[in-house]
């Protein structure tokens, strides 16, 4: 069927997709070979293009590599706790009665619907080194109160945790739609074959749940990585710089000192680094069926 | 029996773990100040009290902010999927020049993250005299090439015989779209617009940098700005968190069958 | 900084109220223009902070400094009738009130993530942070070295717990409850003192100006100016509503409403102001208030020394490697700013007219 109603109902979306993702892309890159500071908001006179001098000075910034190791910390530490905690709630929930299913899934998806400002507010007060219920519950079992959002370690952990929780949820009710779809002949297979419990789990499920296991890792590495509303409320990037996220260094450089050149250059960064995730992501696929 | 006992007991403290930091922050916005500012606050009010949530609703205008947020969500709903429910479609089903192209450019697009373009996007709508009008919330949001994805790879499921028929029937593709398609793919399109109501409605970065007055806020941000201003009043702050929190939990746990179809569909279609 | 987006944008208005560094960030701009002060008894040092190359480009409005918030029934159990003038009596007394807290209480709240008071310890001083007509950092110069070891040993002497401002539950219930007896703050928190506080505590806080380094300390002017946009049609209209805004009658209105401090002398000596005994060590401490150099950059470094008073505190980095990592920085975000001055003479003084205290 050819018509010209095709183009004309790809039209809007194209329209859409060029003005506020593709324009924009490219803006940013230009605008990463440029000194757009405050005083080129003052004359566009002063505007030049300076090449890769952005990049340059990102490469000797510390505050710029901080933020990296902040962002890289976070994604690599949270986003295996968050499939590890999403695989084995599936799992459990799949185990149980049907009709106690909705309750817990309801209950571990939660967070994930809320807003992330919200849900920071209130993990702040959980995390106050003197107030909150955390430091109580360790002193009650005579261990040392932490100093949460107040130790640069610490922070870091704590961001990693709350990012943790409000994701594992998602990650979750994906796996235990896979898991669904494994045909219980398997198991049963298994059985009459003498498998344990651990040999049907590491032979037949994980193996199974390995693509989504892949593509889920991709989607929380995305979301991980332009981590931004969690440490701007927790901790303002602090302490000591140490819960920078590359997105919030951007926005502080941006939209706080108007250094849009620099800030730029860090949304590249950050893009391309991204790419590269997916690139391994695909590449560590094709391996596995090869292997 | 014991396999049963471990399961459920340990389902049921990961899922208290899971509700607590949410529980927690309702419990003390319903406090009042010497229970909630002294030592650590009890696990429950022994006087509640609705002083918290009436301060944060009138002195604070949360009302304003949250109908802010409705308005910016419900367009934003609509328009993408509308949008990407025809772009969807059409790159699935209807054969025409640079279909192939298109769909490497929207594959392209969903490759960049969003959150990275706020500058230049920032610049366009200044430009424009968008910056703090709800159109430069609705418009950018609009542009989802994920929902087109996950529609178009919808839409190759269903046998193009079907739609053939309709069209032999006579029908123009307008009407094709609305009377066969639509219907067709409804509940992949009820799954991606709460998926994309949701995402609207918690959206923060890009928000606070688009609406600098202070009265074309949403509801996340305004929480964010009156919490760097309050967060010393944790009455006042739990309480701006609760009624943040209440009306996606209860659009949630309505819209539930829907919305945990589409997060499945969505991540299973690739 | 969203008058900058629409100045920048074309669209501003006739007029709006900025702060010290917007200011300086418009008249870089050439946005606003130059206006003579509309009364004689502005406090002198929110009038000079408008001053650029010698002209006034804003009419001051409301007036914001720091100074100390305490507990005096605290200081007098541990033996002092009133606040310290000088830094050594104060760390002596803050020395001495430990004694008489419990674990867990501090006798001084300083935020590590704000800057104002660190500023204002760096104000204190006779050298400025930043030299030749604001093109490069001086923070590595020995007063303010001094500066940032006294701050320094509050931390690690214990005197003051090393925590950001959002790590407080409920400030003013926390200072009632004796958990610091010191805090440095703004005018703004007599009125939450009051809001938030019952009645009956009325008596448990009290202000007093800042201590310095030999002596009565100077503290930072900050609050509003009024600015006139250079695009406005409508300047005569303007500097009147401009000069009604700043009689007595809406300046103690303004005050009665928000709490925020008039500009002018005149209506500190009428009621409810004159009355107040929280608000005297204001009006002693705004006779003796100063300002840094204003610059569109400032809020920038400020930030930045922030940051490494906290390698410093945190870090555990020395003073000395601090303050010259900070001058490094600061040269490296003044860089355009020395290219444009280089370039463009008439450009050149986008700096306040400020002399040291």
């Amino acid at each position: 069927m050819k018509s010209i109603s095709g183009p004309l109902f790809v039209l809007p979306a194209l329209a859409l997709i060029a003005l506020f993702v593709l324009i924009p892309f490219l803006g940013v890159l230009g605008l990463s070979m440029t000194n757009f500071d405050i005083y080129v908001l003052a004359s566009s006179a002063n505007l030049h293009f300076i090449g890769g001098a952005n990049y340059v000075h990102l490469f000797h910034d510390q505050a710029a590599w901080q933020a990296l190791e902040t962002t890289l910390t976070v994604v690599l530490a949270g986003v295996p706790a968050t499939l590890a905690l999403s695989l084995i709630c599936a799992l459990m929930i799949e185990s149980i009665a049907p009709r106690w299913r909705g309750l817990f899934r309801t209950a571990f998806f939660l967070p994930v619907v809320c807003s992330t400002v919200a849900v920071a507010i209130s993990w702040r007060y959980l995390l106050n080194t003197h107030y909150g219920l955390i430091n109580h519950l360790l002193v009650a079992v005579d261990l040392p109160a932490l100093n949460w959002l107040g130790s640069p370690t610490l922070a870091v952990i704590a961001i990693t945790v709350v990012v943790v929780w409000k994701g594992f949820g998602y990650g979750m009710i994906i796996l235990a739609a896979a898991r669904r779809e494994i045909p219980e002949e398997l198991y049963d297979i298994a059985r009459i074959e003498g498998a344990g419990v651990r040999q049907q789990l590491l032979s037949i499920t994980v193996p199974i749940l390995a693509p989504t296991l892949g593509l889920l890792a991709l989607l929380d590495v995305a979301g991980y990585w332009q981590l931004f509303a969690e440490p701007y409320v927790l901790t303002q990037g602090g302490p000591m710089g140490s819960t920078m996220s590359l997105l919030l260094l951007m926005y502080d450089r941006g939209f706080r000192w108007w250094r849009w050149g620099v800030a730029s250059a860090l949304a590249m960064i950050l893009t391309v680094i991204m790419w590269l995730f997916v690139w391994l992501q695909r590449h560590t696929k094709t391996s596995w069926r090869e292997g | 029996m014991a396999v049963r006992t471990f399961l459920y007991g340990s389902l049921s403290i990961l899922a208290i773990l899971t509700l607590f930091p949410l529980l927690w922050v309702t419990s003390i916005a319903f406090m009042r100040s010497p229970e909630q500012s002294a030592g650590t606050p009890p696990l429950w009010p022994r006087h509640p009290t609705l002083h918290n949530i009436v301060n944060i609703i009138q002195r604070e205008m949360l009302g304003h902010y949250f109908l802010n947020s409705l308005i910016v969500a419900v367009a934003t709903t609509v328009l993408s999927t509308f949008v990407a429910g025809l772009a969807g479609y059409a790159l699935a089903q209807v054969r025409f020049r640079g279909r192939r192209i298109i769909s490497w450019i929207v594959l392209f697009a969903v490759l960049i993250p969003s959150q990275a373009l706020v500058l230049p996007l920032f610049e366009m709508f200044r430009e424009v005299h968008l910056i703090n009008h709800y159109a430069a919330l609705i418009l950018p949001a609009a542009a989802n090439p994920v929902s087109i994805v996950l529609i178009q790879a919808y839409m190759r499921g269903i046998p193009a015989e079907i739609l053939d028929a309709a069209r032999m029937d006579g029908a123009g593709e307008w009407q094709t779209f609305f009377y066969v398609v639509v219907p067709m793919m409804a509940p992949m399109l009820a799954a991606l617009a709460v998926l994309t109501f949701v995402v609207s409605w918690n959206d923060f970065m890009w928000p606070m940098i688009a609406m600098q007055k202070a009265s074309m806020q949403t509801l996340p941000v305004a929480l964010a700005s009156i919490d760097r201003e309050h967060y010393q009043e944790i009455g006042l702050m739990a309480a701006g968190a609760t009624v943040t929190i209440l009306p996606m939990m209860a659009i949630f746990v309505a819209s539930q069958r829907y919305y945990l179809r589409s997060v499945v569909a969505g991540s299973l279609a690739d | 900084m969203r008058l900058v987006s629409a100045v920048a944008a074309g669209d501003p208005p006739d007029i709006a109220q900025v702060g010290n560094t917007d200011l300086a960030t418009l008249v870089t701009l050439h946005a606003v223009i130059a206006q003579p002060p509309v009364a004689p008894d502005f406090f002198p040092g929110a009038l000079n902070v408008t001053r650029f190359h010698g002209k006034y480009y804003g009419t001051p409005w409301y007036v914001d400094t720091r100074l100390l918030f305490y507990r005096p029934d605290i200081l007098r159990r541990a033996g002092f009738a009133r606040p310290a003038r000088t830094w050594t009596d104060w760390l002596k007394q803050m020395q001495a009130v430990r004694r008489v807290l419990k674990r867990g209480q501090y006798p001084l709240l300083a935020p590590i993530n704000e800057y104002a008071f660190l500023e204002v310890l760096a104000l204190q001083q006779q050298t400025p942070v930043l030299r030749d007509d604001a093109r490069y950092g001086n923070f590595d110069n020995p007063e303010f070295r001094a500066a940032l070891t006294f701050y320094k040993n509050l931390f690690t002497q214990g005197l003051a717990p090393p925590i950001a401002d959002h790590q407080l539950i409920n400030l003013w219930w926390q200072m009632a409850r004796g958990d610091f007896v010191f805090y440095v703050s703004g005018p703004w928190n007599i009125g939450e003192f009051r809001r938030l506080l019952p009645p009956k505590d009325e008596g448990l806080w009290m202000t007093a100006p800042m201590p310095g380094p030999h002596g009565p300390g100077a503290s930072l002017i900050g609050g509003s100016d009024f600015v006139i946009f250079r695009t406005s049609t409508r300047k005569r209209l303007a500097t009147a509503f401009i000069r009604y805004m700043l009689e007595n009658r809406q300046q103690i209105y303004l005050y009665k409403l928000t709490g925020d401090l008039p500009a002018r002398r005149g209506p500190w000596a009428l009621p409810p102001l004159a009355g107040d005994v929280k608000l005297r060590a204001f009006r002693r401490q705004l006779e003796h208030v100063s300002s840094f150099e204003a610059i569109p950059e400032w809020d920038e470094i400020m930030d930045g020394m922030r940051r490494a008073a906290e390698q410093v505190i945190i870090g555990g980095q020395s003073v000395r490697a601090a303050t010259r990592n900070l001058d490094r920085k600061v040269n490296n975000w003044l860089a355009a700013r020395r290219q444009i001055m280089a370039k463009d003479k008439t450009q050149a003084p986008i700096r306040s007219g400020m002399s040291a205290p």
